[in-house]
């Protein structure tokens, strides 16, 4: 089951103006966008795709609109479409649209869906760095960065779900789908990747009460840490509201910078993951601010995207 | 009591928000908004985190201006009492700002800002 990662993100909005507004601002590329929604791409082809919450043909909401619809993952060949097939319609019904894509729903009442990857090969500039004690990466009089340099989402990197039960979500994704956990935020939930990806996790859930069954956040890969403050700081400028960051977390080393949105969950920036093979053995912590972020370019510590529980009031 | 002039009441339209600044941090810590012809006006602090609920300015109600949303985490509150009714704080409510009405304008109470208001530049 060689699922490479995710391909797009299908949420039912009420708002398809301001989502529009939102994920181009974001830096996404709009295909066949109208008043009915559309598909918002990255480099590499992968997408948010918004429709009007009461489109008939998405799957049922989980909860009020805004809200995510479906989540959609790539794989390498009609083979491993057929394997998962096989493998979720032994307990569940799993249907095949005109388009060739599966269509089923997790253990948490998540709906999954399964095609051909849309990820299509792209070249984008790396962002280089001097370091004294390292060669240089950068030519002789070669500015590091330009005030109209590019900073634009490359690939849909993870999404992440607020779960009613993390451990039975967890065994879904690991003995069904061939997930593996690379770290593991006691109290909240498992880092997962699928095992077509190295990166660190395509899939994060953290444990909620069953009334926030949703998600909280999805990003899409940067070129760098730059990029994520160029590109955050662009996005700030255009009045949309930041959330936490920017920053970096500890599990995964990703750079981190989140907005409200109005897709009904968070949206954010991310850059620079780590990879793992199956030699990597995931590491166990408490979900704490400073387990989640190394450092913080904002004031606010004091909570983590979805982390502590509630301040008690 | 001292008040504190946010804008005109009849700025404030139906099914809409608008948020204010008053402590000067460059970013709104109170919204109005009017609902059934009612002006209510709220910290903006979600009581599950204490983070701003707007997802740009003045973009604190559902599409169809029926309710408050915090675009944090999709919470849904009641526009008239301030009650979560989905999400992460259901139940718990948005800490309501008192106000008046005087000549046509919205006031605020000023003891219920939290810093200083900056006085007028003089020179």
């Amino acid at each position: 089951m060689n699922i490479i990662g995710l391909d797009a993100l299908i949420f039912g909005v009420d708002d398809i103006q301001a989502c529009t507004d939102c994920l181009r601002d974001y830096g996404l590329h709009p295909v066949g966008v109208d008043a009915n929604g559309g598909r918002f791409e990255a480099l590499d082809g992968t997408a948010i795709i918004i429709r009007r919450a009461d489109d008939a043909t998405l799957p049922a909401a989980m909860g009020p609109a805004p809200s995510i619809r479906e989540t959609v993952y790539g794989v390498a060949s009609a083979a491993d479409l057929d394997a998962i097939e096989d493998e979720l319609a032994r307990d569940r019904l799993v249907t095949r649209d005109e388009q060739g894509v599966l269509h089923s729903v997790d253990d948490l009442g998540f709906a999954i869906g399964f095609q051909l990857t849309v990820r299509k090969p792209f070249t984008a500039p790396n962002d280089l760095s001097n370091a004294p004690g390292h060669a240089p990466q950068r030519p002789l009089n070669q500015p590091g960065i330009t005030l109209d340099m590019a900073a634009v989402p490359r690939t849909l990197s993870h999404v992440v779900y607020f779960v009613p039960d993390a451990a039975k979500g967890e065994a879904f994704y690991a003995n069904r789908l061939g997930f593996k956990t690379t770290d593991t935020f006691i109290g909240a939930g498992p880092f997962m990747r699928p095992a077509g990806s190295d990166d660190h996790h395509c899939l994060f859930m953290i444990q909620t009460p069953p009334h926030m069954k949703g998600c909280e956040h999805f990003t899409f890969h940067m070129g760098s840490g730059t990029e994520v403050l160029l590109a955050g700081r662009r996005f700030e400028q255009k009045g949309w509201t930041s959330f936490w960051g920017p920053g970096r977390h500890l599990f995964g080393s990703n750079w981190f910078w989140y907005f409200n949105s109005p897709l009904g969950c968070h949206i954010e920036y991310d850059a620079d993951m780590d990879k793992h093979d199956d030699e990597w053995e995931a590491r166990v912590a408490p979900m704490s601010a400073d387990n989640s972020q190394l450092f913080l370019f904002t004031s606010k510590e004091k909570w983590a995207p979805g982390g502590p529980p509630p301040k008690q009031g | 009591m001292v008040g504190f002039s946010l804008c005109r009441s009849d700025e404030i339209v139906e099914g809409q928000a608008r948020g204010f600044d008053p402590e000067q941090r460059g970013r709104d810590s109170i919204f109005a908004l009017r609902h059934d012809g009612q002006i209510r006006i709220y910290r903006n602090s979600c009581p599950h985190l204490d983070v701003r609920l707007e997802y740009r300015k003045d973009r604190f109600m559902s599409a169809d201006g029926q309710l408050i949303m915090c675009y944090a985490h999709g919470a849904q509150f009641l526009p008239a009492t301030g009650e979560c009714i989905y999400g992460p704080c259901l139940g718990e409510r948005l800490q309501a700002v008192q106000w008046w009405e005087e000549g046509g304008w919205v006031v605020l109470d000023t003891t219920q800002i939290e810093s200083p208001l900056p006085r007028a530049r003089e020179g």
